[in-house]
């Protein structure tokens, strides 16, 4: 019994140690994470509508896109502010790729310009899928240059914009998420 | 004299992962780019330093009844500290690495090093071990992440988040994707198994 | 319905816990040398991972209460120790016949990466109590297919004249990265507009479709 109690003790010990140095870790890597955190989410919405330069939320919008097929795929929206007037929104919108789910922010301005569209999450094939991260898909002029009313499609789909070579499964992703901020940027200039 | 010895014990007679065979697991998952390797392999020794010497300076005080648990204590707080460490100052290689580090704590090459080394040997000597084991994994991943970020992306050292863009050995278009895709880690590491194996086996024929 | 189905399916052939996310390997390479212990082993490490999916949600929902999250991995693994060791006195005490079939494995399960991995996934994709269950299970039932699969390759392969050099590990690597090659064929499978199909699926639809091609 005696000797039992002597394990607990010291394997109690040795825990309450290790607790107390991680709660010490914690304290001070737990801000600069959070830091960082925030640092690279409001540096990823100012890349997605640089002419702004406050964001808020707008969950009752978000609620309502749902509902609507046409722009169902929005996951979040915020609105862009320059000295305190709305310049535009940007949409976190999610569409289904080859092997994950593309998460991409994008801006769009009052004239329904297209800000840049910013890939924050994917998990596509290494070297095919990724590519669409890249400048070269993602920044080409028929993206850059689409404007709200325009069916983006992919060259393949008779469209214009030029699907990464063997990954046309998550380049039309893209585009269908594109597609989906212009049907949003349509409904909320058209009431 | 006694440390390096031990230290090059880990680092090539005894290798983790090319003579011992432990921790496969994050050595095929993180292979991918050189930097990634890297950033394991170092995140893995310094657990491994760290677990190693704790548990050689406690070896007295720990009962032989309870000692795994109290291991596993151990080399759960020391990776939560790396990883945490890790989070808020490489928040770019952390989120590549991602659940790899946490599984830090289940790769054998640590729990077999405090049991069959640390738990019996002073601490100058379990800090050899921990560093040599540790760089013979960083040395090994780094190897295999080498060839197949070469062949896979035609890239070497590619380091964006620390600002580097690494070496281009050949056109994209021309490298083998395969080997950047997972059954590029297996195959690739199996010939690299068998590569040493044939090396030892000619070097005995030699003797 | 649909998504719990997609979650199950999607573990077991589009992210196959070994051959996709290399969660397992350890095990994977060490018992898979005849079909018969893997089966007991995939079943044990089934058992297993299902249970600690569940456990481990309420541990975190205990973690983020008290707002000790630092704590996550120390006390996973702690839990899943103990819940191994738990697993096998009550196996052994209620079902000696069971026992004989999994004892051997369980010591084996607290480091395969695969327990703990399941659990740290189901917590990043905030999945639900029963969706961490079922995506457990499902994670383990891949590693299990792979492991027998595997076996039954290894058992003829132990007959095939091998070079010396690359008997043992290097042969069972470049075997498992020829299945890996297989298993990417499943990377780009729609399985949630399968699965939608057949829950959508209208007889009357599909007479017209089938006579539109005649």
């Amino acid at each position: 019994m005696r000797d039992s109690l002597r394990l607990i003790i010291i394997l109690g010990v040795i825990s309450a140690v290790a607790g107390g140095a991680l709660a010490l870790v914690n304290s001070f890597t737990e801000p600069l994470i959070a830091a960082y955190q925030a640092k690279a989410e409001a540096n990823a919405y100012q890349q997605a509508l640089p002419q702004a330069d406050s964001f808020t939320s707008l969950p009752e919008l978000v609620a309502e896109v749902k509902n609507n097929p046409a722009t169902s795929d929005i996951e979040d929206i915020k609105a862009g502010f320059k000295n305190g007037v709305q310049v535009g929104w940007v949409l976190k919108v999610s569409t289904t790729g080859f092997s994950s789910d593309i998460v991409m922010l994008v801006g769009i301005d009052k004239d329904g310009k297209l800000g840049e569209a910013v890939i924050l999450d994917q998990k596509e094939t290494p070297g095919l899928g990724t590519k669409i991260t890249e400048a070269e898909f993602i920044r080409q002029p028929a993206i850059k240059n689409a404007v709200p009313g325009e069916d983006l499609r992919l060259n393949k789909d008779n469209g214009k914009v030029q699907a990464v070579s063997g990954a046309t499964i998550s380049s039309r992703a893209v585009v269908r998420g594109i597609n989906q901020v212009f049907s949003f940027y349509k409904n909320q200039t058209s009431n | 004299m006694n440390f390096l010895k031990i230290l090059k014990n880990g680092l090539f007679s005894e290798n983790p992962t090319f003579r011992l065979v432990l921790g496969m697991c994050p050595t095929l998952a993180v292979s991918v780019a050189v930097v990634n390797g890297i950033g394991m392999g170092l995140a893995a020794t310094a657990v491994l330093v760290g677990s190693n010497l704790l548990v050689s300076l406690l070896r007295n005080v720990i009962p032989s009844e309870v000692r795994i648990p109290c291991f596993i204590v151990i080399i759960a707080s020391f990776v939560t500290i790396v990883d945490k460490l890790m989070a808020a100052y490489t928040p770019g290689l952390h989120s590549v690495l991602g659940i790899f580090i946490p599984l830090i704590v289940v790769n054998c090459i640590i729990l077999a090093r405090a049991e069959a080394f640390a738990s019996k040997q002073n601490a100058w000597r379990s800090l050899a071990d921990g560093v040599g084991m540790g760089l013979g994994f960083a040395l090994a991943l780094s190897g295999l992440s080498a060839i197949r970020e070469i062949l896979g992306t035609g890239t070497l050292l590619v380091a964006k988040d620390f600002g580097f863009e690494g070496f281009k050995l050949f056109p994209k278009e021309n490298a083998a994707l395969i080997m950047i895709l997972p059954p590029g880690a297996f195959i690739t590491l199996g010939l690299m198994l068998g590569f040493f194996n044939w090396l030892s086996r000619r070097k005995e024929a030699n003797q | 319905m649909i998504d719990v189905l997609v979650i199950i399916f999607g573990a077991i052939l589009v992210n196959n816990f070994v051959l996709v996310r290399f969660l397992g390997i350890c095990p994977f390479l060490g018992v898979s040398r005849q079909v018969e212990t893997s089966i007991g082993m995939g079943m044990a490490v089934t058992f297993v991972m299902g249970l600690a999916s569940g456990i481990t949600y309420g541990i975190q929902k205990l973690l983020s209460y008290y707002q000790v999250e630092v704590l996550q991995t120390l006390t996973y693994i702690l839990v899943i120790a103990v819940l191994v060791q738990f697993v096998e006195m009550v196996i052994r005490k209620t079902s000696p016949g069971l026992y004989q079939a999994l004892g051997i494995y369980l010591p084996l399960i607290t480091t395969n990466c695969a327990v703990l991995g399941v659990t740290l996934i189901n917590f990043n994709s905030n999945y639900n109590f029963l969706i961490s269950i079922l995506h457990g299970i499902g994670a383990a039932l891949g590693f299990t297919l792979v492991l027998i699969a595997f076996a039954g390759i290894r058992e003829r392969l132990a007959a095939a004249p091998i070079p010396k050099s690359l008997q043992g590990f290097p042969i069972a690597l470049l075997t498992a990265g020829l299945l890996s090659i297989a298993f990417l064929g499943f990377s780009g499978l729609n399985l949630k507009g399968f699965f939608e199909y057949f829950a959508n699926f209208n007889l009357v639809n599909y007479q017209s479709y089938l006579s539109s091609l005649f």
